[in-house]
């Protein structure tokens, strides 16, 4: 078998052409929306985001027995709840933020895990929301993926300047007298969509990881924000790509397989990035 | 165009151009009421975190003036400097730019102390100056021709032209106070507030943002500086404002800064000696700035 054909036929499969579908499309969203997730240090957030949504898939699950359509809509509404209670628990409360967002993550991941644990038939099922099944996804899910994703990328596209100083400068954000509260509250509504997008693809547990770290890679290597955002979004396509086809000849789990392609890239920058990686760093001392 | 020196009475804050959805707000801009002086402070009372910060503080300025905004660590400069802008709300009191509360307007530009701010951001000088310029263009807008060419214009204004591309995280103290200068400027500012923007610089960097203020003031900005340095406050600046929480003094220097004013502001950490012609030379906190020897 010669190379060609052995890039190729993993995708014979019809399930194997939807999961790259599946993981092209989120590998662009995630990095795109990750790259303000990263500027602005919110990865903790993300991360609790993810984890938040668990209660919602579980009622979604349960309500319908095992409709992915409802599971799709109530995890939505649980990141959109989840992400602005955060966001009013860390306003409101005397706390500091970080604190707010460990209580709600624990609080709202233990609510999803009692639940499950009340019909433990389903269990199984539910597994892969904690650890993704990119190759589970069908053809109704590929659509409600392209949808919402466009969405949010053309969101991004639209409000980048608002997002942009809203990011960098509140202050100044707040002295043109622009709505601060209602872009940031926008731009929590967006990373919580790119995370029930992606749901399926790494699951709950690894969610983090395509929003955080193909970002990250980009951010090492380039010097302006869109700049960041395009390669990111290339650095996540190429980790679902090679991921899948690490766990179609590997027999690895698909979710953690993309994880990984997407971790070896960033260590790989780390250290080899043109002036910034540390193997050029040790070369120039 | 739009960065030169507008005449008396010109209402230039609102942005008037664009097609009617680019200029969606919550709240509409105030026009400039022709006659009345570009910062009137009555009586302001500022709550921060439920504690006093300022008090009863009470002071006019005409426009084109340049105010120094002097006080010992924690006297409320920034808060100050903030409830003018219109970002921090006063509990008594008011605060009036050209005839309206400041948070109907858009021309009033507050520069950061550069330690608030994220260096990493993977900005150029450019970008972050263009983010003056969002306000006018409104959203959902790129900018266009108009808004590139104010920007360049800001940026030779302030000798940063050639490093229009360069990433902010390499810019020298100086150069970063200068990129912050020229996004006010770019904004269209009327009124513009510094934090501490010599808090960290050399002499020279210090003196190039001298000299730059002053060319602001030529066109007619009206400037308030949040100040460390009395030295520099009472050499360069026509006017001062001594604070502690409350207004200890307001006028020329040669008036404000007298023993007794200074004393209450600064206590035990102001030294004084006292010279030819009545003047004092006095020094705020020694242990300030450089590692304390511990030595009188």
């Amino acid at each position: 078998m010669g190379l060609p054909e052995l890039l190729v036929a993993p995708f014979r499969y019809p399930f194997m052409a939807r999961g790259l579908l599946a993981a092209t499309m989120v590998g662009v969203v995630c990095p795109v929306v990750g790259t303000y997730v990263v500027l602005r240090g919110m990865a903790f957030f993300g991360d609790a985001l993810a984890h938040a949504v668990l209660p919602g898939v579980a009622v979604g699950f349960l309500t319908s027995h095992g409709g992915r359509r409802s599971v799709f809509w109530w995890a939505l509404g649980t990141a959109i709840l989840a992400s602005l209670g955060i966001g009013a628990v860390a306003r409101r409360g005397r706390l500091r933020e970080d604190t707010a967002i460990g209580i709600v993550l624990a609080g709202m991941f233990a609510l999803g895990i009692a639940l499950i644990s009340t019909v433990r038939g389903y269990a199984v099922d539910l597994v892969h929301f904690l650890f993704g099944n990119v190759l589970g996804v069908s053809r109704g899910d590929l659509l409600l993926t392209a949808l919402l994703g466009g969405l949010v990328l053309a969101l991004v596209l639209a409000l980048y300047k608002e997002f942009l100083v809203v990011s960098f400068d509140a202050t100044l954000a707040a002295t043109l007298r622009l709505p601060v509260r209602l872009y940031n509250g926008l731009l929590l509504i967006l990373i919580a969509v790119a995370v029930v997008v992606s749901l399926q693809t790494v699951g709950v547990a690894l969610m983090l990881a395509l929003l955080v770290t193909p970002a990250s890679t980009a951010y090492l290597l380039v010097r302006r924000v869109p700049a960041m955002m395009f390669l990111g979004a290339g650095f996540g396509v190429l980790s679902g790509l090679i991921g899948l086809y690490l766990s179609y000849y590997a027999g690895i789990a698909s979710g953690a397989a993309i994880v990984l392609v997407a971790t070896g890239f960033f260590v790989i920058v780390l250290f080899a990035a043109p002036r910034r990686g540390l193997l050029w760093r040790r070369r120039s001392n | 165009m739009s960065a030169s020196k507008r005449a008396p009475g010109d209402t230039a804050c609102p942005s008037g151009h664009g097609p009617i959805w680019t200029r969606v707000r919550r709240k509409p801009l105030e026009a400039h009421v022709a006659g009345t002086p570009a910062l009137e402070v009555d009586g302001l009372t500022v709550h921060y975190g439920g504690r006093l910060a300022l008090e009863g503080i009470h002071f006019e300025l005409e426009e084109g003036a340049e105010l120094g905004v002097v006080g010992p660590n924690g006297a409320g400069k920034s808060t100050l400097l903030k409830a003018i802008a219109g970002i921090a709300a006063p509990s008594a009191g008011e605060v009036r730019v050209y005839g309206h509360v400041p948070s109907g307007h858009i021309c009033i530009a507050y520069l950061p102390q550069r330690s608030e701010v994220d260096w990493r951001f993977p900005l150029s000088v450019e970008d972050v100056v263009m983010m003056g310029r969002s306000a006018r263009l409104g959203p959902l807008r790129r900018p266009g021709p108009r808004d590139r060419n104010l920007v360049r214009g800001t940026l030779d204004l302030v000798e940063l032209a050639p490093l229009a591309r360069r990433s902010i995280g390499e810019l020298s103290g100086g150069e970063q106070q200068r990129m912050f200068i020229a996004r006010a400027l770019a904004q269209e500012a009327d009124l513009v507030l510094l934090d501490e923007p010599l808090a960290g610089l050399d002499l020279r960097s210090q003196e190039g943002i001298l000299t730059l203020l002053s060319a602001l003031r030529q066109r007619g900005i009206t400037l308030l500086v949040a100040l460390h340095d009395l030295g520099i406050a009472a050499d360069r600046f026509g006017k001062v404002l001594l604070l502690k929480k409350s207004q200890l003094g307001f006028g020329p220097p040669a008036e404000v800064f007298r023993a007794e004013a200074l004393k209450e502001a600064y206590g035990a950490s102001l030294r004084m000696v006292r010279a030819e012609e009545g003047l004092f030379v006095v020094s705020d906190a020694p242990c300030d700035k450089e590692p304390c020897d511990g030595t009188p």
